[in-house]
C-alpha cells in the first residue's frame, strides 16, 4: 500500500487530500468525506483506517479536506448543506482520483455533510456506483430563527408544555418536514445506476420515525426493480455522532469497507479502465 | 500499471502567489513511524529561523488544527519556514489511534524529530516552537529540553493535572447528555478512573486513553518543570474579558525568573465555544453552521507573526552587535 498526499487544483484553491493505492492494480476507488469541521482523516482516523483496510482488499481511496478545513486553502465561515460549491469540490476530487488511479468508477462514503455529498455525487456523476450515507441529515431542519430563540423564553417553555396550545399552533409550527435540497432527485438518480446504504443509530437525533417514513416513501417513489438497491441499517445502540466510542468506530469502518468491497469486481479490470460490478456481489 | 504516480508525486506541492507562500507535503519518519507533514515557506527569500508547530492532544488535535494551519501560513508569508505534522496515532500517521501509545512521551518524541527535521532544512540556522493548549505544553517542554531560542505558547496548559481531570470529565458530560439527567453523570469519571487502574486504559469519547499517558500528563507543572529556558517566549492568552488567566501569568513570571525574555499577549474574544472544542455552531435556522473561531484564528496568527518578526529582528541585531 502507498499513500500520496496531494494538493488538487480547484480554481484558485488547492484541495488537500491523501490518495491511498494498494500494492497491486486497484480494482475499485472510494471517495471518503468527513463531517463539517473534521479533516480528511476524520475523527479518530476513521477514514485513514478505512483507507488502509480498503487497500488490503485491493481498493484505492481518496480522503480529502473541504476548502477552509485541514490543509486545503480557502476560508469558510458559514457552512450550508446543499452548497453547490462544496459539491463542486467533491466532483473535482473524484475526477482527480479516477485519473490518478486509472479507474472510471467509484463509490462515495461519508457522514453528515459527507453523506449529503455522497448522495449528491451518486445522483450527479454517472461514474458513481454507489454511496454509503452515515447519519444523513435527510430532512430540512424543523426550527426557524424565532423558534430557536424561543427555546430560552419562559413563554416558549409554557407553550411547549401545554398540549392544547401546541395543537392550536400546529398549523403554523408543526409543518411536515421536507427532504433537504435535491436529495429526493439524487436518491432516484443514484438508484438508477447503483446502490445506496444508509446507516443511522437509533440514539442519534438525525434519525427518528419521520426519517424512516420518508426513506420508505422515497423507496416507493422509484420503480420496483430499483427498490432493492437501497438498504437502511439502524444500529440499536451507541451514537454515531462524533464516532465517540471505539466499538462504533470499528462498526463504521467495517461497514464502509465491506459494503464498498461488494460494489467492485473481485479482480482488477483488464486494461486501463476499471468497472464497477453492477448491482454488487 | 494504471496508477499515475507522476501525477500523484507531482501534486505534493502548491504555490499560493497571492499569499506569497508555497507548501509541500513531506512523508517523514517522526516518533518511530512514517507520517504526513507540511512545510510552508515564503515564495521570496526565507529568514533563517524555522518554526515547528506542536499539535495538541486527542480531539484537540483536530479542533485546533485549522488555527495551526492559519498560523503556519501567516508566518510563512512573513518570511519563515514552518513545519506542521501529524503525530503517531493522529491524522495520516502510520500508527492508528486505538492501537497506538499516544501520550506526552510520544508527543515529545515527535516534537524532537520534527525540530531535527526543520533544523536540517536548507537555510535554517535556528528553530523555534509553537503550540496551542496541550501543544503549547509540549512546545515549552521541548524548547526547555533542547534550549531552543524561541517559543510561542497560546493558552498553554500549565498544570497537566487539571487538563487530565477535565479530559475525563468530558466523558461524564457526554454520557449525561446522552442518557439524560438520570444518566451516570459524575460516576462516569470514577468508572473511567477504575478502567485506567484495572485495564490500563479507558475509552474517553472514542479516544483510547492509556494510564501511562494520563499519569505522565497529570504530573506536568510547567512552572516547576521548565528549568533552563533562557530564550525568547511569547505567552498568549484568549479570553472573553481580555484578561489572562492565572496559569499563563505565573508561567510568564517563571520564565522571566529563568532569564528568558517573555512577552505576553491577550486577545479578547467572545469564545462562544471554549478553545480546543468543536467550534462549529448552528446559527439558529438550522441551515447554517458557523465557524465560531473563524476570525480568532487569524488574530492569533497575526499576533504571533508580529512577535516573531520583532523577536527575531531583535535577536539578529543582538548577534550583529556581538559580532561587531
Amino acid at each position: 500500500m502507498k499513500e500520496y498526499p496531494v494538493f488538487v487544483p480547484h480554481g484558485e484553491d488547492r484541495i488537500a487530500g491523501v490518495v491511498t493505492v494498494p500494492d497491486e492494480e486497484p480494482r475499485g476507488l472510494v471517495i471518503l468525506m468527513a463531517g463539517i469541521g473534521a479533516p480528511r482523516s476524520h475523527r479518530y482516523q476513521i477514514w485513514t483506517r478505512a483507507a488502509r483496510r480498503l487497500a488490503d482488499r485491493g481498493i484505492a481511496s481518496v480522503r480529502w479536506d473541504y476548502r477552509g478545513i485541514g490543509d486545503s486553502t480557502g476560508e469558510i465561515r458559514d457552512w450550508r448543506f446543499g452548497d453547490p460549491s462544496v459539491r463542486s469540490e467533491a466532483e473535482t476530487v473524484a475526477r482527480f482520483a479516477m485519473r490518478a488511479t486509472g479507474l472510471d468508477r467509484f463509490v462515495a462514503a461519508g457522514n453528515c455533510l459527507g453523506s449529503y455529498l455522497s448522495l449528491e455525487l451518486a445522483g450527479a456523476m454517472p461514474e458513481c456506483a454507489g454511496a454509503v450515507c452515515i447519519r444523513l441529515p435527510l430532512l430540512e431542519p424543523r426550527r426557524g430563527k424565532l423558534r430557536h430563540r424561543a427555546r430560552g423564553w419562559k413563554l416558549g417553555s409554557a407553550v411547549r408544555s401545554n398540549r392544547a396550545i401546541r395543537k392550536l399552533l400546529q398549523p403554523f409550527f408543526g409543518k411536515k418536514r421536507r427532504v433537504r435540497g435535491t436529495l429526493q432527485q439524487s436518491f432516484a438518480r443514484a438508484l438508477d445506476r447503483g446502490r445506496l446504504l444508509f446507516i443511522y443509530s437509533a440514539e442519534d437525533y438525525t434519525y427518528r420515525q419521520a426519517v424512516k417514513d420518508k426513506l420508505d416513501r422515497l423507496g416507493r417513489s422509484v420503480p420496483p426493480r430499483l427498490r432493492e438497491r437501497y438498504e437502511l441499517r439502524i444500529l440499536p445502540e451507541g451514537r454515531l455522532k462524533g464516532f465517540e466510542s471505539l466499538p462504533i468506530q470499528e462498526l463504521v469502518i467495517g461497514s464502509v469497507v465491506e459494503w464498498a468491497d461488494g460494489r467492485f469486481p473481485a479482480t482488477a479490470p483488464a486494461g486501463l479502465e476499471g468497472r464497477a460490478a453492477h448491482g454488487g456481489r | 500499471m494504471s496508477v499515475d504516480t507522476d501525477l500523484l508525486v507531482g501534486s505534493r506541492r502548491r504555490e499560493g502567489r497571492a499569499e506569497g507562500v508555497a507548501e509541500e507535503f513531506l512523508t517523514p519518519s517522526l516518533g518511530g513511524g512514517t507520517t504526513v507533514a507540511v512545510v510552508a515557506r515564503p515564495l521570496g527569500p526565507a529568514k533563517p529561523v524555522g518554526w515547528v508547530v506542536c499539535p495538541s492532544f486527542a480531539m484537540e488535535q483536530i479542533h485546533l488544527g485549522r488555527m495551526e494551519v492559519v498560523m503556519a501560513r501567516v508566518l510563512a508569508a512573513a518570511g519563515f519556514p514552518v513545519l506542521r505534522y501529524h503525530g503517531q496515532g493522529y491524522g495520516d500517521s502510520q500508527a492508528e489511534g486505538a492501537a497506538s501509545e499516544i501520550g506526552l512521551a510520544s508527543h515529545l518524541g515527535e516534537a524532537a524529530d520534527a525540530i531535527a527535521l526543520m533544523a536540517g532544512q536548507e537555510g535554517v540556522s535556528a528553530v523555534g516552537v509553537l503550540g496551542i493548549r496541550f501543544g503549547a505544553m509540549v512546545a515549552a517542554l521541548a524548547a526547555d529540553r533542547d534550549r531552543l531560542p524561541f517559543m510561542a505558547l497560546w493558552e498553554p496548559v500549565v498544570k497537566g493535572a487539571a487538563f487530565a481531570r477535565d479530559f475525563l470529565r468530558s466523558e461524564a458530560f457526554y454520557e449525561m447528555a446522552r442518557a439524560g439527567a438520570d444518566g451516570p453523570g459524575g460516576s462516569q469519571v470514577e468508572r473511567l478512573r477504575a478502567d485506567l487502574e484495572t485495564k490500563g486504559w479507558a475509552d474517553v469519547k472514542g479516544f483510547a486513553l492509556r494510564r501511562t499517558a494520563h499519569d505522565e500528563i497529570a504530573a506536568v507543572d510547567l512552572t516547576a518543570d521548565l528549568r533552563r529556558f533562557d530564550g525568547s517566549a511569547l505567552v498568549g492568552t484568549i479570553s472573553r474579558s481580555g484578561s489572562p488567566a492565572s496559569g499563563p501569568t505565573k508561567l510568564a513570571e517563571h520564565l522571566r525568573s529563568l532569564g528568558a525574555r517573555c512577552a505576553t499577549e491577550s486577545i479578547q474574544d467572545p469564545l462562544p465555544i471554549p478553545l480546543g472544542q468543536y467550534h462549529y455552531s448552528d446559527e439558529g435556522s438550522g441551515k447554517v453552521k458557523a465557524d465560531t473561531q473563524f476570525g480568532l484564528a487569524r488574530s492569533v496568527a497575526e499576533a504571533t507573526a508580529r512577535w516573531v518578526l520583532a523577536e527575531t529582528a531583535e535577536r539578529a541585531n543582538g548577534d550583529g552587535a556581538q559580532e561587531g
